[in-house]
């Protein structure tokens, strides 16, 4: 049948059934994933979706998000805008669409400098040891009382607002919680049989961390950063529509809440439709999370 | 006692941390704090009297003297001036203090009221409709924006029933107005603490009713209520006690947004209205503000662990 790759040999003998191939292997998580517990179906569904719709915003938007058709104003949903016009007549689907993309932007690249920033100073940590150890843990730990929108708001002070500024903050935000779990997942990491063996044949430490430990804490990296993607697209959003964010007339979810809310009674449909958006959009990444989590068997804290 | 003294001496630290942090918020920052106080462009200032303005205000000395003068002011209270109003930090604080504290209170309130017996009906008819049910609503308060909750309490209770007032505080028409105004904006300040606070609940009294004592005291035939009140909530509660410190500074930050909503001036509407301005005295105190109060419900949060779970201070 298919060749066994090593690990799967020393796996397959000492403990389980093995998987005959990577590929029936993939299979079955894959089925954990999004048949054990259905919300990680619902999570998968809804993120596929933002994708789709994020990357294709170009395509798939019937209007410009900026157009403004001042005749159009205030009009509620109907055929030719689907979810009604807002108080300078632009077409909100269009804007939400175009705002998926804002919202995805901030929430993967906000994630991506918090693995890297965080990343580079739990791996530092837990991998020096000692004095370094120390100063980086309760550095981070300081941090850790704070509540993050308190850190978020604090950078974005210094910073003032914008779309670059706002990923800055609410990575360099996520920076703590990023690199205390990385520690932990690679001390417990360094105590295995196959790091311990990789420095007896004389290993390099650039090889065993980059060849070793780093694969293995990949499945809890991979669910620490789903949930934080919902996290910063809820801060991006809070923070926009609180006038520190994205500004106007950059289409973020957050700013158009904002916008809407002086027009409440005459046309609500502004404000909550949005609001509702955003909502959904962190609850798709948050099932998605936590089902990876239960699918990957990762136990954080 | 130890744990008690080990967890008093790590808040120094901590306090330290933050000090540092907002004392150099106002030098990474760009702009010139003297131009600033000044609200002019120094061209038209002569050179002398930004210079003794500086002497003054103690910014031509090296850093560190100026931070250990800067920890010196915070300790005795003087939290500097504002830029824009020019008055003492502290005076804005202590006046607008007093609507943030009765917004988190109800928050609380509320938050237990609905959060703990949701958990409670859940983990006792577990995989039941009600369960589920519980468990949807909650996820979804985990995960709706603040903001969009409020907008659309606003819209649904105040536009359309008109049953509570749309904004302001209901200062000046007695405590009855207050509650009045109160209503909503503790409500949604408390919906994601609740959820938090129900699945907590849930989860922890799953767990306790799954253990020897509870079938030793159904066995010895009290009731059930007596079994689920009695003996496992008391053992459930501690897991949901450990995470009050951080509901709470979860409720805390979740003024800036609720105020904003509700237009209640409090110390988040002040947050709010300081970064817009660029008003960086006063950013620098509410920070402080904010972080003390964080600090030191998570220092009263671990205490009260110690003091009713013994397993935690003996170690």
């Amino acid at each position: 049948m298919t060749r066994l790759s090593d690990d799967n040999l020393s796996g397959s003998i000492l403990f389980e059934k093995p998987p005959s191939s990577a590929w029936k292997m993939r299979r079955r998580f894959l089925r954990r994933l999004l048949w054990t517990r259905k919300t990680g179906g619902i999570g998968m569904l809804i993120v596929l979706a933002l994708i789709v719709v994020a990357l294709g915003a170009g395509v798939l938007a019937p209007y410009d998000p900026a157009d403004q058709d001042l005749t159009q104003r205030y009009k509620p949903p109907s055929e030719t805008h689907l979810l009604g016009t807002d108080n300078f007549g632009r077409d909100l689907l269009c804007r939400i669409i175009w705002g998926a993309r804002i919202s995805l932007q901030v929430g993967v690249m906000a994630v991506a400098i918090s693995l890297l920033v965080g990343g580079a100073l739990g791996l530092t940590a837990g991998y020096v040891g000692g004095v370094v150890d120390q100063v980086i843990c309760s550095v981070v730990e300081t941090l850790m009382a704070f509540p993050f929108l308190l850190l978020a708001l604090t950078i974005i002070t210094v910073l003032g607002p914008g779309m670059f500024n706002i990923m800055l903050a609410i990575g360099l935000a996520s920076v703590p919680m990023f690199a205390r779990v990385l520690r932990a997942e690679l001390l417990s990491a360094r105590e295995k049989d196959y790091v311990v063996a990789a420095t007896c044949v004389g290993a390099s430490h650039g090889r065993i961390v980059f060849k070793h430990i780093i694969p293995n804490v990949m499945s809890s990296m991979i669910v620490l950063m789903t949930t934080r993607v919902a996290t910063a697209v809820l801060t991006e959003s809070s923070l926009s529509f609180l006038g520190l964010g994205i500004r106007p007339p950059t289409p973020s979810w957050g700013v158009m809440v904002a916008e809407g809310r002086a027009f409440l009674e005459r046309a609500p449909w502004i404000a909550l439709i949005p609001g509702a958006v955003v909502l959904v959009t962190v609850l798709g990444f948050s099932l998605l999370g936590d089902s990876l989590r239960d699918a990957l068997d990762v136990r954080m804290r | 006692m130890r744990y008690v003294v080990r967890r008093l001496l790590f808040l120094f630290p901590t306090l330290f941390g933050m000090l540092v942090v907002v004392f150099m918020l106002l030098h990474i920052t760009p702009g010139d704090p003297v131009e600033m106080l000044l609200d002019t462009d120094r061209e038209f200032i002569p050179q002398e009297q930004i210079d003794a303005i500086r002497k003054d205000l103690g910014l031509d000395r090296p850093l560190h003297e100026q931070f250990i003068r800067y920890v010196g002011k915070v300790i005795q209270g003087d939290l500097g001036n504002s830029y824009r109003s020019k008055r003492p930090v502290l005076e804005h604080v202590k006046l607008n203090m007093v609507q943030t504290a009765h917004l988190a209170l109800a928050g609380i309130f509320m938050s237990i009221l609905i959060g703990i017996p949701a958990g409670i009906i859940s983990a006792v008819k577990p995989n039941t409709i009600i369960d589920y049910v519980t468990l949807t609503i909650s996820m979804i308060g985990l995960c709706a924006p603040t903001f969009w909750l409020g907008i659309l309490a606003l819209y649904v209770f105040a536009f359309q029933l008109k049953v509570f007032p749309m904004m302001g505080d209901g200062t000046g028409g007695g405590p009855l107005a207050i509650l009045r105004h109160l209503a909503l904006p503790a409500t949604v300040i408390g919906a994601h603490s609740a959820a938090l606070l129900g699945r907590l609940t849930r989860s922890s009294m799953l767990d306790a009713l799954n253990q020897d004592y509870i079938r030793t005291a159904h066995s010895k035939g009290l009731s059930s209520r007596v079994v689920v009140v009695r003996h496992a909530l008391r053992n459930a509660a501690i897991p949901v006690t450990a995470a009050a410190g951080t509901m709470f500074a979860y409720l805390l930050t979740g003024s800036v947004v609720v105020e904003m909503v509700f237009s209640r001036k409090g110390l988040g509407w002040l947050m709010v209205t300081a970064i817009n301005g660029r008003d960086f005295p006063l950013v620098q105190g509410l920070i402080l503000v904010f972080g003390s109060i964080i600090i030191l419900s998570n220092l009263v949060t671990d205490l009260v662990i110690g003091a009713i779970d013994p397993r935690v201070s003996h170690d």
